[in-house]
This record gives structure tokens, C-alpha cells and sequence, in this order.
């Protein structure tokens, strides 16, 4: 099985994604991904990945920064859904900024143990992504000398997630900064898409972690590739023309010099090695001198003949006791693939690509190596740490993630204040930028720059902020009086990245008061169904159904309407 | 990177990530006229044209291009023969 690598052409990937999700049946996993940013891009390439590995996967993604809430809420989309896997994906600048970078170790952990919670209850195997390393450093170079530098707190946060998850059970970890270390600093991170849309990584970036993802994944939920067959026709093929100095047979020599120690890595754990080819165009002496451990294998992993390639590794696979689909063949000839087949059931073909030398680094990256840690080989009292300070201790699965801390403890924690005032007229522009973005909390009625301009009064601007961050703008709200009686309300927009805070009820609350202070004793709010915003209607629906009093316990009816097509 | 050198490509790129036959990609097509510029794939076209085209986009430009004619004007300004 050939297909598209993020070493490749990223648009043709994500093209070949976009095939692949159209064509595949009823999906064998399930993953969800909740990041504390936009994780939506990952998907064409944990989605290939997974498809490289022989599992047709689908790949849903939640709302972004909110992984805390999402794990604590019962009703949230992945605690219906259940995923097979959770994949979790924070990172440190959204735990708190650089300057409160001692905190990152408490809220790093707190967020994991929350998914982890989360995960046993759902049922779902969780991978963590270990977060990169902040790239900004408040002290230049002097940070490498700091021990409470950004460099080490990052590192201690990453390390006391590590420690906490090793040994864990149905518990898988990635690693941000190894795909950041793979891509190079330069060329990892978009600071335009960030500040646009929450989109911190390029596109690059994206697809090495989604290929690690994917990748690990694969480790506890696709077959495992247990014989390795070189492709002798292509790796060690007779050269019949000499080099400059007049030597017959130096291609197989340096074949067979950069595949010796790859392939005796995988034999040492545990991979059958076998040979293919046809009668007079293997070098055979090379590889029988360069490889006496292997002898064991190629005794019976021997397949040099005349039949067609596709037969050979049948039989080679047969000879293990293993199916096709268990079979990886290594070569350098691209057709070769075509031949073997490219349905998931058929041996998967890794091609080498460039000068011999080159190979082992190919072969790393072709996933070939991969291996789950052994859980008896590391730290003994691994998985057996404290948790951090002031943390509830882990769920079982009899108890449930809302035993060990509820979701409104959790918003309750982030101390979110609100400044609610009247809009000023220079920040127009960027409310009104806000309202055209806000598409999950919106009353789904259209107000440009004009409207906005022209319908000043009763306009409100509110800033947020939380011990995380300063979010900055992140609601606007309109609401004119009516005869002194009626207070209606048709702008409320709140911006993705503050959601789940209990923001969207603070406001509301606001509202309220203002009303109730002008004298209504009526708040009408009208809606419509835009298709997307049903978080703004299912918050309003609710919102309705309630009792609300205003000033000194008088009552204020709230009329909310909801229109909908 | 590929190195395009018509508005033909443009065209491709553009009707590639929406997913539309390529007669829908005029310059006055926008997010109000083309049901699949929604925000997410606003993202993909500014993502794939800066990876087709080598060049990279403001934020000021990703938060502004509003039109198929509004992204030629820029990319042109830029170099980019689309």
C-alpha cells in the first residue's frame, strides 16, 4: 500500500484525504481532538496517516481552548460521541502567559488529568500531546542560563506530564516539539493565522504532528507490520556496469552497507527479515556476508524465483504465518508498489528514495521503527506520583470526571472578569470585526460597520479576562429601550475564544440589571437559526425558562424568540 | 511549491479548495455568493495559495480578502501572476 507522506506535496495529500474520506465505509475508529487551538487542520493529516496504517478512521475536532470544559461537561459533543481516542493537545501560552510561566506545571497537569478523567469514563483511549516549547523568551539568550526560565518551566511542565502518564494504562503520548524540531523553528509557527483565527502552526507543522499522531495511534490499533522483505531486485540488483574504478557489484555493497543496521534494529525486535527477487539479478554475496544474524530468517524468508512479485510476498508472509497485509517491503522502485497492491489488506511498500545513505533517515520516518515504550522498562514508580498540589485526585470509572471537579468549579477557578461599557466609538471597527467572526454565539442577525455606526446607543463593548489570559474584546451587545417598558436586545455576539467561561450568562445577568434599572419589566431577545450558533440558541432557550428579577427583587419576564430557515 | 503561471491555476487552486466547479471562481464570488467560503475554509484558500504561490499573507489581508478579485488584487501586488 503507497500513498502520500508529509515529506511530499501537503496540497496533494490533503486532496488525497478529501478521496479517501469520500470513498471509505463505515469508519473502524473513532478520534476526537480537542487542542487549545485550532486543531481543524490536523485532520487531512492524522486521517492519512491512520489510512497509511490500514485504518479507516474519521477525525472530529472540538471547539477550540476549551479541553477542561468539554472533558468536565456531560452534555458536550465527545462525552455523546465517546470517541475510541481522545487526543488532547494544549499548549503552554494558553495555560497562562510567559510571564506566569510557574504556573504551567499545575494547569498543564490539571488539564490532563481532566482528559484522563474524561477518557476512562468515555471509554476512550487518550493521547496526550506533550505542548512545544514556547519560542518567545522574555530574557534572549539569557533564558538558557535561568532556571526559572522559559525554556525550564516549559520543561518541567512537559516533564511532570511525562512522568504522570507513563505506565498509565490505554494512555498514548505525543510529542508538539518533536514535530516543531522537525520542521525547524523557522518555519513551525504563523503568527498571522494566530492572531486571525487561533491557527498557531503552518501548514508543515500541522502535518508532521498529525503523521505522529497518526503514527501512535497506529501503534495500539492497527496490525503491527511483523516481516520486513527487501526487495532484491531493485536493493541489490547485480550491477553489470563498472564504476570508475573498474568494480563490479558496489551497488549492492553500499545497499547492503546502509540497510545493515536498520535492518538488524529490526531484527532485534523482533521482525522477521526476508529477501525477494529473480534469478540472476540479486548480489546475494553482500548481503549473506554482511548480514550472519539474519541467516536464521533468510533461511526460510527466501523467495528468489520467478513468480510475480505480488505471489512472492504472499508466500513470504505464509512462511511467518502472518497475512500480506503484516508484510512491509522495502525497495526503490516506485512501481513496485503498484504491483503489490493498494487495498489495506496488501503488504505496504516503503520506498527509498536518493543516495544509500540517505535510507536509514527514510526508513525512521516511514514508521517502521515505531514501538510503544515497555511499561516494565522505565521508572518503577512511574504512574504512582502525586498529582501536583491543590489537584483532586483521579476518577475511577465508577465515579465519573464530575466527581472530581464539576464544570462549574472549573469556570468557577478561572476568576473571569468582565468590564461591560458603552462602546467608544474608535473600537467600532473592531467590533465590528468581532460580530462578523462570532459564528457559534451570535444572534444570527447581520450588522455591519454602518448598523453598528448608526445604532451606537445601547451599544455595549465587553472586554474579558481570566488568570489564563487577557482576551481582550471578546463580546458585544446591543440592547435599546422600548417605550421604557420593553428592553430588546439584537446584537450578542461573543467570540469563540471566550466561550465556555460563563461569559454569554454574565452578560445576560447585565442586561438584566440594565433593563431592570431603566424600568422594564420585559427583555425581549429575537434569534435565528443560522445552522451554526446553536450553542447562542440552546443558552437562550434555557436563559427563557428561567425566573429572572432585576432591581430590588422585582421580576423581569424574558421573551426570547427563535427564528427559524 | 509549484510555480503556477497563469490565472488558469488560480482558478484550479481556488475551485480545489471549495470544492466547486471552476466557473463559480469569478472575481466577484465571495463568502455572500460562494456557500463554501465559510470561515474554515477561508483559512485552507489563504494556507494553499501562500504554499502554491510561495508568498505569505498578512493578518490584515487574511482578515479583509472578502473576494476572489480582492485575492488576484493582493496576490498580483505581490508578484503572483494569477
Amino acid at each position: 500500500m503507497r500513498d502520500t507522506h508529509p515529506d511530499g506535496d501537503l496540497r496533494a495529500l490533503r486532496a488525497r484525504w478529501r478521496q479517501v474520506r469520500g470513498s471509505q465505509q463505515a469508519p473502524q475508529l473513532t478520534v476526537g481532538v480537542l487542542a487549545s487551538y485550532t486543531a481543524d487542520p490536523l485532520v487531512p493529516y492524522l486521517g492519512m496517516a491512520l489510512h497509511r496504517a490500514g485504518l479507516a478512521a474519521s477525525v472530529e475536532v472540538g471547539p477550540a481552548n476549551q479541553i477542561t470544559q468539554q472533558c468536565l461537561d456531560d452534555s458536550g459533543g465527545f462525552a455523546r460521541s465517546r470517541p475510541d481516542v481522545l487526543v488532547v493537545a494544549p499548549r503552554l501560552t494558553e495555560l497562562g502567559p510567559v510571564s506566569a510561566r510557574r504556573g504551567w506545571v499545575e494547569e498543564l497537569v490539571g488539564v490532563v488529568e481532566a482528559a484522563s478523567a474524561a477518557a476512562r469514563w468515555w471509554g476512550s483511549c487518550l493521547l496526550v500531546v506533550l505542548p512545544e516549547i514556547p519560542d518567545r523568551r522574555p530574557e534572549g539568550v539569557g533564558d538558557a542560563a535561568d532556571p526559572g526560565g522559559v525554556v525550564a518551566a516549559a520543561t518541567a511542565a512537559r516533564e511532570a506530564v511525562r512522568q504522570l502518564l507513563a505506565g498509565r494504562p490505554n494512555v498514548l503520548v505525543a510529542d508538539a516539539e518533536e514535530a516543531v524540531r522537525r520542521v525547524g523553528l523557522a518555519r513551525a509557527f504563523h503568527p498571522a493565522m494566530f492572531r486571525y483565527a487561533r491557527v498557531p502552526y503552518t501548514e508543515e507543522l500541522y502535518a508532521r504532528l498529525g503523521d505522529q499522531l497518526g503514527r501512535i495511534i497506529a501503534l495500539r490499533h492497527a496490525r503491527r507490520h511483523r516481516v520486513v522483505v527487501l526487495d532484491g531486485d531493485a536493493l541489490l540488483a547485480v550491477d553489470v556496469s563498472p564504476d570508475r574504478t573498474g568494480a563490479a557489484g558496489t551497488q549492492a555493497l553500499d545497499a547492503v552497507t546502509a540497510l545493515r543496521e536498520p535492518l538488524l534494529q529490526l531484527h532485534a525486535a523482533g521482525l522477521r527479515v526476508a529477501l525477494r527477487g529473480s534469478p540472476g539479478r540479486v548480489a546475494l554475496g553482500p548481503l549473506v556476508t554482511a548480514f550472519p544474524e539474519l541467516l536464521r530468517d533468510l533461511a526460510p524468508g527466501w523467495a528468489v524465483d520467478r513468480r510475480p512479485a505480488r505471489d512472492q510476498v504472499r508466500a513470504l508472509a505464509a512462511d511467518a504465518d502472518e497475512l500480506a497485509g503484516a508484510v512491509a517491503v522495502i525497495t526503490t522502485d516506485p512501481l513496485l508498489a503498484d504491483d503489490l497492491g493498494s487495498r489495506q489488506h496488501d503488504a505496504r511498500t516503503v520506498v527509498l528514495a536518493g543516495e544509500p545513505e540517505e535510507w536509514p533517515a527514510q526508513l525512521l520516518a516511514s514508521g517502521l521503527f515505531d514501538r510503544l515504550p515497555d511499561p516494565d522498562a522505565g521508572d518503577p514508580d512511574a504512574g504512582a506520583r502525586p498529582l501536583a498540589p491543590g489537584r483532586p485526585p483521579p476518577v475511577t470509572a465508577a465515579t465519573g470526571p464530575a466527581a472530581a471537579m464539576s464544570l462549574a468549579d472549573y469556570v468557577a477557578g478561572l476568576d473571569v472578569r468582565l468590564e461591560i461599557r458603552p462602546a467608544p466609538v474608535d473600537r467600532l471597527a473592531d467590533i465590528a470585526e468581532l460580530v462578523a467572526r462570532a459564528k457559534d454565539f451570535t444572534l444570527g442577525r447581520p450588522s455591519d460597520l454602518t448598523d453598528l455606526a448608526a445604532g451606537l446607543d445601547g451599544l455595549l463593548a465587553v472586554t474579558i479576562r481570566d488568570r489564563l489570559a487577557d482576551y481582550g474584546l471578546g463580546a458585544a451587545v446591543r440592547m435599546r429601550l422600548l417605550d421604557g417598558a420593553v428592553g430588546v436586545v439584537d446584537l450578542f455576539s461573543v467570540s469563540c475564544p471566550v466561550l465556555a467561561k460563563g461569559v454569554e450568562a454574565a452578560v445576560l445577568a447585565e442586561l438584566v440589571g440594565r433593563a431592570g434599572r431603566a424600568g422594564c419589566d420585559r427583555l425581549t431577545v429575537t434569534a435565528r437559526d443560522t445552522g451554526v450558533n446553536g450553542s447562542a440558541l440552546r443558552f437562550l432557550g434555557e436563559a427563557a425558562g428561567r425566573d429572572w428579577s432585576a432591581v430590588a427583587g422585582r421580576p423581569l419576564r424574558l421573551d426570547v424568540t427563535i427564528e427559524r430557515g | 511549491m509549484s510555480a503556477p503561471g497563469a490565472g488558469g491555476e488560480f482558478v484550479r487552486v481556488v475551485a480545489e479548495v471549495f470544492e466547486v466547479d471552476p466557473t463559480e471562481v469569478v472575481d466577484g464570488a465571495g463568502p455572500d455568493t460562494l456557500a463554501a467560503w465559510t470561515s474554515l475554509r477561508h483559512l485552507q484558500l489563504m494556507v494553499t495559495l501562500e504554499e502554491a504561490y510561495g508568498l505569505s499573507f498578512s493578518y490584515r489581508e487574511i482578515r479583509d480578502l472578502r473576494s476572489i478579485g480582492q485575492v488576484r488584487d493582493v496576490m498580483r501586488a505581490k508578484g503572483a501572476k494569477v
